[in-house]
């Protein structure tokens, strides 16, 4: 093999392994009028139907924000900037009035929200059997919810299976367009599909496998076409941000996971009573006035305060500056 | 966030003088950055009014929706109503968006009452309707119904605690009742939010002063260290700690008096304060150097250190 050199070509480039290096092949221009192009408009214009297909098929279903999840959860952020390094902003014996306030066993308040919330479900159970009427507030997840985004997928999906059972069938065998780059043997599996040639050299391109490379290739150029600007986007996201002051959500669709209130509940109270927060204010007017109060906050009130030595001395900070 | 505002206005009046400017781009940028410019909006928004079969109806109805407000904004009820009816014949009656801005318009139009039911209804039909709370708020706060809107305000803190904006009106509402304890309450909640902002320790400082008492002049002075830390320059958060200083040996110099309560005052502690004070009022007499006001400050100054 590596004997028969071709006497015609320009020398390919050195990276390519010995053994692949073929005759070049002239391709028709009949593939490139026939096949490369109509491949290419076929595969634009399947995408634009898909964009809009699944416009059509989309449910945007507006749901009430339901009341429990909102107030634990608005209570939960707020919480937890309790132990968040915020708490080392208040001094430390309101900071341990704030932890009590929000953990103590009888009267804290999140114990007081986890009887709120058991209250509240009551009432809404008992609302719920007398008016018999469905609020969109169930427990079961709604069957059609689970629909609409399975729609989409599956147009998407029987748009794909056909498109490639197509191109194989009319198109399969072709070697369409040679990339102007020498690939190693690994790219065959990527440029080659469907073509079983060994000798072939990676450069050159099968119908299916340019089928996929558009596929991929013409995402970019759709999110150019379609989305403009970003100016729908952008009218998506503020109708989002009305809509969620109104107290609605846009539902993604699908069955959604029932938000866990007193799990949560509890899971805050045990990591507001093993947080540990570093007190940043209680020393703040030794550290203005500096030099006359430092020894009094090199003390370090917990373990492991000073391993590096750098707040030992005073005049160790003076060495650091005269270096 | 002053100056982030400030910026977006410098880029509007660019925006504004630049003829080639299309009205599309100024209208999105006063509501991108939530500007309150209802005359510009309606001097720019106005004549597109007429192009409406140009445009997707989306783009038109929040354009309408830009326009109503500006018009209300403006007193313009008439002109907002228009809009709104409008609004109504793209919509129906039954978009909670359209509701909305019908809301608005009664409560212009001085229809209180009817405002009301509007937001009744929507509550009633989602509870979490924060919108609609804190537009019930608002007018309770317009009629000046004290003790109802703080009640009113209570309830959404309850329901919607993470909502820091809420706190800060809060801590308005108690300020301006004279509960000092709870606006500094409220300013806790603050500090908690947004940790790195002097103004908020400033306030915070102020209130515990405000309140009195040795326990509060201590953390009023941390609080204003606190602020000084973060800004080297800021005058009032030294105003505060020369006051806080002050009122904490005030309250000394009175309690000293009597012998049980004098071992409850701490030497190195009054010591400090006497440090802080020094440098409170030193570091204001040299940020004030040269300007005219030096000689009043030094005087202001200097019969407080007597």
């Amino acid at each position: 093999m590596s004997t028969e050199f071709p006497t015609m070509s320009a020398p390919a480039s050195f990276a390519v392994p010995h053994g692949s290096i073929s005759q070049n092949i002239l391709l028709d221009s009949s593939i490139r009028d026939w096949v490369v192009l109509p491949l290419l408009i076929i595969m634009i214009l399947a995408g634009l139907l898909r964009h809009y297909l699944s416009l059509v098929l989309k449910s945007s279903s507006v749901k009430n924000l339901p009341k429990i999840e909102q107030r634990v959860k608005s209570t939960l952020t707020r919480s937890s900037r309790l132990r968040s390094g915020a708490g080392g902003y208040l001094s430390k014996q309101k900071y341990e009035a704030r932890i009590r306030y929000w953990t103590d066993d009888t009267t804290g308040y999140l114990k007081e929200e986890m009887q709120w919330v058991e209250e509240e479900t009551q009432r809404q159970q008992e609302e719920k059997e007398k008016g018999a009427g469905d609020n969109g507030d169930d427990d079961m997840p709604d069957p059609m919810a689970m629909m609409g985004p399975m729609k989409g997928q599956f147009a998407f999906m029987i748009q794909n299976m056909v498109l490639m059972q197509g191109i194989g069938f009319f198109f399969s065998g072709y070697v369409l367009v040679k990339v102007p780059i020498p690939l190693t043997n690994g790219f065959k599996m990527m440029f080659q599909r469907g073509l079983d040639l060994k000798t072939l050299e990676t450069s050159y391109v099968s119908s299916v496998s340019w089928y996929f490379l558009v596929m991929f290739g013409l995402r970019a150029f759709f999110k150019l076409v379609i989305e403009g600007d970003g100016n729908v986007q952008k009218q998506h996201m503020e109708a989002a941000m009305v809509q969620n002051q109104l107290g609605n959500t846009f539902s993604a669709g699908g069955p959604q996971k029932k938000f866990e209130a007193e799990k949560f509940l509890k899971g805050e109270i045990e990591s507001l009573e093993m947080a540990k927060v570093k007190n940043t204010l209680d020393d703040a007017d030794t550290r203005l006035l500096g030099k006359k109060y430092s020894k009094k906050i090199v003390g370090g009130n917990e373990p492991g305060f000073d391993i590096f030595g750098t707040a030992a001395t005073s005049t160790g900070k003076k060495k650091v500056k005269s270096n | 966030m002053a100056s982030s505002s400030n910026s977006s206005k410098q880029q509007l009046d660019e925006l504004t003088k630049d003829k080639s400017v299309s009205p599309f781009t100024i209208l999105q940028h006063i509501s991108d950055h939530k500007l309150n410019e209802p005359s510009l909006v309606l001097k720019h928004g106005l004549p597109l009014r007429s192009k409406k079969k140009k445009m997707p109806t989306s783009q038109y109805l929040s354009l309408l929706e830009q326009l109503a407000i500006a018009a209300l904004h403006s007193h313009n009820v008439q002109l907002g109503s228009e809009i709104v009816t409008e609004i109504k014949s793209y919509t129906g009656g039954n978009s909670l968006r359209y509701r909305k801005l019908l809301a608005l318009c009664l409560e212009s139009a001085g229809d209180i009452d009817d405002a009301v039911l509007i937001y009744d209804d929507m509550l009633s039909n989602n509870p979490s309707n924060t919108y609609a709370l804190k537009r019930k708020y608002a007018i309770l706060r317009s009629q000046l119904k004290d003790i109802e809107a703080r009640q009113c305000l209570n309830a959404y803190l309850e329901e919607n605690g993470s909502d820091a904006p809420a706190w800060v009106e809060m801590a308005k509402t108690c300020m301006e009742q004279g509960d000092y304890v709870g606006a500094a309450f409220c300013y806790e909640e603050l500090v908690l939010f947004s940790p790195m902002d002097t103004s908020i320790h400033c306030t915070l400082g102020e209130l515990y002063v405000t309140i009195g008492g040795k326990e509060n002049y201590i953390l009023a002075r941390k609080h204003f260290a606190q602020c000084l830390e973060f800004d080297k320059g800021c005058i009032r958060a030294m105003f505060g700690l020369v006051s806080a200083a002050e009122s904490y040996l005030d309250l000394m110099e009175k309690e000293t008096g009597d012998k049980k309560k004098k071992k409850e005052w701490d030497e190195q502690d009054v010591e400090l304060v006497r440090d802080l004070k020094a440098y409170g009022v030193q570091n204001l007499i040299k940020s004030y150097k040269g300007s005219t006001m030096a000689g009043l400050v030094e005087t202001i100054l200097s019969n407080e250190s007597n």
